[in-house]
């Protein structure tokens, strides 16, 4: 027999256990339910100050749903008759109207009637004027895609009456309306955000890292934000366009993928995001489940880097593009949520054209191309992928396997994800997986610019004289055709001097369950807008 | 202490920089960035302003969630220690009695039970068993409720007043919030006191055992006291001497968080808010977690040491 107390104790723990077995509440359970949509996120946002916030996907989709900016992709219907943001068609979002005027040379902005900041205070010419002059005192990457389209300055930027705005454009360019269409461009509320700036801080950058009330503008604001729990979207009462249907969105952090699947599967959460690969086939088959499938234009490439050796050997990329394993990588890695990457220029932007590429799996010609390279005997190269990613992981190892059958010995080198951005960033690493660049303007010279040319993001170090000097003449021409025609010819080079290994450009994913609706797709931002959302 | 998680952080590759800033910036806008922050002044300097904001209870301000760290870790904290509490009291209810019936009743059934909790919560992986639970309470039976919080996504929270929700749901007389919580309590807490109890009743049955065999439980056999009394008045004082410090190790690495359990079933604790801050190189919140962590060991072994007064008589000077 038990002693008496310990009997006591372990009754005691028996009902403290069936204490917590009462009924788990479910989804559907409030009054409200149809209105809130609870989604489950991978991580946290972090710095939601809008002209100079961190490139991570959940900030950029905050800064989305709760501000608008001046002009916006129109949407537009689509032959499958799915509605899109048109990346290349523009519309007005807090404009009424934009227009052209004296030959480009400047873009007058009339702002809609009765505008107003989430707090009541109106929202005029005044504002838009106070939103540039600290945008381009604070210098940050927003002033400077803006100054990449030719609005030079505070000076370039002038207040005509209350409700118009004009832009001075240096150099008349295609570049500036998709520059502009972008949460850096968000509108800011004077009243609120002035009192922030500070002779340290001039910019209230500090106050707008983590703080957005009163100075909301899109169709919610932030409700709360309790940093590695959730973050809560609601209404913002003083929205100018019709009220969005969803009113409130909850964002939970779930940092375990195989945690969010199962909140999806069992209808405790109505979106799951950033589920792997494998999990989404999966999902196909659910009843309850919709998987959204949407094309990107963001590309997905090995770099090697053109300024180490033996990287600065063109014959040798030429070598390592025909013994990568392009169809195994989409099939098997990508599980068929991607498609094949064969220019730097993404499908999907104007002037693609996939004619040049010529790279193939064939160990022969690899082998061949590496004799030529001098190579004869093969050699041994380190590869880097990141260890936070899975398909980073997948496509060392199919890589390796692959370049292993044209006498190529690869050791893999997986890096945290800190360390390796700060490798990339400075260019450090000189065989490497990049898992992905979106470029938020479906421009073709946009995006040479960023990938092949820039300071920043040449990541690989690839430079070629004809290539640099058509970026140079071509990208703030506005000779449509031929900077067309040059674009063709940046393709060409680029590809036949394998300036990178053209891997994919990976699917955007959605996993809702079926009851919710009007998921609109953003191809220019990728970001998605629960203002369209519906619950049934 | 401080020192050496000063230089580690610094050490390790990547800046909080390029977690904060748009991949698009320039090295001068990065740069401006740096000095924003203070980095770019010398490591000693840092170091300084660092143990002088210490010093003025000001523990740095994080990069990944922009909110002082001491605020931060006032925040996490009560989600770790009420889930850590209540396994570590689970545990000991459960581990401490099982020990010791183990070794009083040697070779018994309950002897060999205490032999198998001790190897199968040593040798169950802590996330394959939460994996295995969610999946089963949560996924196919739908006993308990999703694995993502503390509380059901809409259930409105109690109002704060210790930030444990099970005892300001209480004080609010909610009793919905306090069941919910208790049912997301659940899970976790039985992970963790499985772990915890295995080393609990496994020192318990030792020490007990040691006790009983040692010369002065024999001489009060010889002297014909009866078994009972020998057990819980002259050994079980004795017995759980070690009991105790085994407690205290336990209960401070749980506390120091547990990220496993936290992040399969999205805890907000602190071994989550740390696990994010090493991967985002967040200097400051590494800083500062490891500061607290080493003042809760400091503190509990202070606990330890008065407790050992106590049922010692021997400790007393």
């Amino acid at each position: 027999m038990l002693p008496a107390r310990l009997r006591l104790a372990l009754g005691l723990v028996l009902v403290l256990f069936a204490a917590g077995l009462g009924p788990a509440p479910r989804a559907g359970a409030a009054p409200d339910a149809n209105q809130t949509l609870v989604v489950a996120v991978s991580r946290d946002m972090q710095n939601l100050d809008p002209t100079n916030a961190s490139s991570d996907g959940f900030t950029l989709e905050t800064l989305t749903n709760i501000y608008s900016w001046l002009i916006t992709y129109k949407l537009v219907r689509q032959p499958d008759d799915r509605i899109i943001g048109s990346p290349n068609e523009f519309t007005g979002d807090l404009a009424e109207s934009f227009r052209f005027t004296d030959g480009g040379k400047k873009l007058v902005v009339t702002l809609r009637r009765g505008l107003k900041f989430s707090n009541g205070d109106p929202l005029d010419a005044n504002a838009v004027k106070f939103t540039y002059d600290r945008l381009f005192d604070q210098g940050a990457t927003t002033a400077a895609l803006t100054k990449m389209a030719k609005v030079m300055g505070k000076d370039s930027v002038r207040v005509v009456d209350d409700r118009a705005v004009e832009f001075a454009v240096a150099d008349p360019n295609p570049l500036l309306l998709g520059n502009m269409s972008q949460y850096g461009h968000s509108i800011l509320n004077p009243n609120v955000v002035r009192p922030h700036m500070t002779a340290a801080d001039p910019s209230a950058h500090e106050w707008l890292k983590s703080n957005t009330k009163g100075t909301e503008t899109g169709p919610y604001l932030l409700e709360s934000w309790q940093p590695g729990v959730e973050f809560v979207f609601a209404r913002n009462p003083n929205f100018w366009g019709r009220p969005p249907r969803i009113s409130r969105v909850v964002l939970r952090i779930v940092p375990d993928p195989s945690t969010r699947l199962a909140l999806l599967k069992s209808g405790d959460v109505d979106i799951a995001r950033d589920l792997a690969p494998l999990d989404e086939v999966e999902l196909l088959k659910d009843q309850g489940v919709s998987v959204n499938r949407f094309p990107t234009r963001i590309v997905s490439f090995l770099g090697m880097n053109a300024k180490v050796p033996p990287f600065n050997n063109v014959k040798l990329r030429q070598a390592i593009s025909y013994a990568a394993p392009y169809d195994t990588i989409v099939r098997s890695v990508m599980v068929g949520f991607a498609r094949r990457l064969t220019s730097p220029v993404p499908s999907g932007m104007p002037t693609h054209t996939d004619e040049f590429f010529k790279y193939k799996t064939d160990p022969a010609k690899a082998k061949a191309l590496l004799a030529e390279a001098g190579f004869p005997n093969g050699l041994r190269l380190i590869f880097t992928s990141r260890a936070d990613l899975a398909e980073s992981k997948g496509i060392a190892i199919w890589v390796k396997s692959a370049l292993a059958r044209a006498g190529i010995n690869v050791t893999i080198n997986e890096m945290q994800g800190a360390a390796f951005t700060a490798a990339l960033q400075k260019h450090d690493l000189v065989f490497f997986h990049h898992p992905g660049w979106n470029s938020i303007n479906n421009d073709p010279f946009y995006h040479v610019f960023w990938l092949l040319q820039s300071a920043c993001c040449d990541y690989t170090n690839y430079s070629n004289p004809e290539i640099d000097d058509l970026i140079r003449r071509f990208t703030i021409s506005t000779d449509l055709s031929a900077r067309a025609d040059a674009s063709r010819r940046i393709q060409q080079i680029a590809v036949d001097e394998a300036a990178w290994v053209f891997l994919y450009q990976p699917d955007l994913v959605l996993a809702t369950r079926k009851n919710i609706g009007g998921v609109v797709y953003y191809p220019a931002d990728v970001r998605f807008r629960y203002y369209f959302m519906t619950k049934e | 202490m401080t020192l050496v998680t000063f230089v580690l952080t610094r050490v390790l590759p990547g800046s909080p920089i390029d977690q904060i800033a748009s991949p698009m910036s320039t090295p001068a806008q990065r740069h401006a960035l740096m000095v924003h922050y203070g980095l770019d002044r010398p490591l000693w300097e840092q170091y300084a302003t660092y143990i002088l904001g210490i010093g003025r209870g000001d523990l740095g301000t994080s990069f990944t969630t922009s909110q002082p760290v001491a605020r931060d870790l006032e925040r996490f904290f009560p989600a770790t220690l009420e889930l850590t509490t209540t396994a570590i009291v689970i545990a000991t209810v459960i581990g401490v009695p099982l020990g010791l019936c183990g070794a009083v009743r040697r070779g018994s059934w309950v002897d060999h039970l205490v032999r198998i909790v001790a190897v199968v919560g040593v040798a169950l992986p802590i996330f394959w068993l939460s994996l295995v639970l969610i999946y089963l309470m949560f996924y196919r039976w739908h006993l308990l409720p999703a694995p993502i919080g503390r509380l059901s996504p809409r259930i409105t929270p109690p109002r704060v007043i210790t930030g444990l929700l099970l005892i300001d749901s209480l004080l609010g007389r909610d009793g919905v919030a306090f069941a919910d919580a208790a049912g997301h309590l659940l899970l976790p807490v039985t992970v963790l006191a499985f772990a915890a109890v295995a080393p609990l009743a496994r020192i318990t049955r030792t020490s007990t055992l040691d006790v009983l065999s040692s010369p002065h439980v024999q001489v009060t056999r010889a002297l014909g006291i009866p078994w009972r009394s020998i057990v819980w008045k002259y050994a079980f004082r004795n017995a759980m001497l070690p009991v105790l410090t085994m407690l205290a190790i336990v209960y401070g690495f749980l506390l120091g968080g547990s990220v496993l359990v936290e992040t399969l079933f999205a805890w907000p604790g602190l071994g989550r808010y740390a696990f994010n801050a090493i991967s985002g190189n967040d200097y400051p919140a590494v800083q500062g977690f490891i500061l607290y962590a080493t003042l809760i060991y400091i503190a509990i072994f202070i606990l330890v040491d008065v407790l050992y007064a106590v049922l010692d008589p021997r400790v007393q000077t």
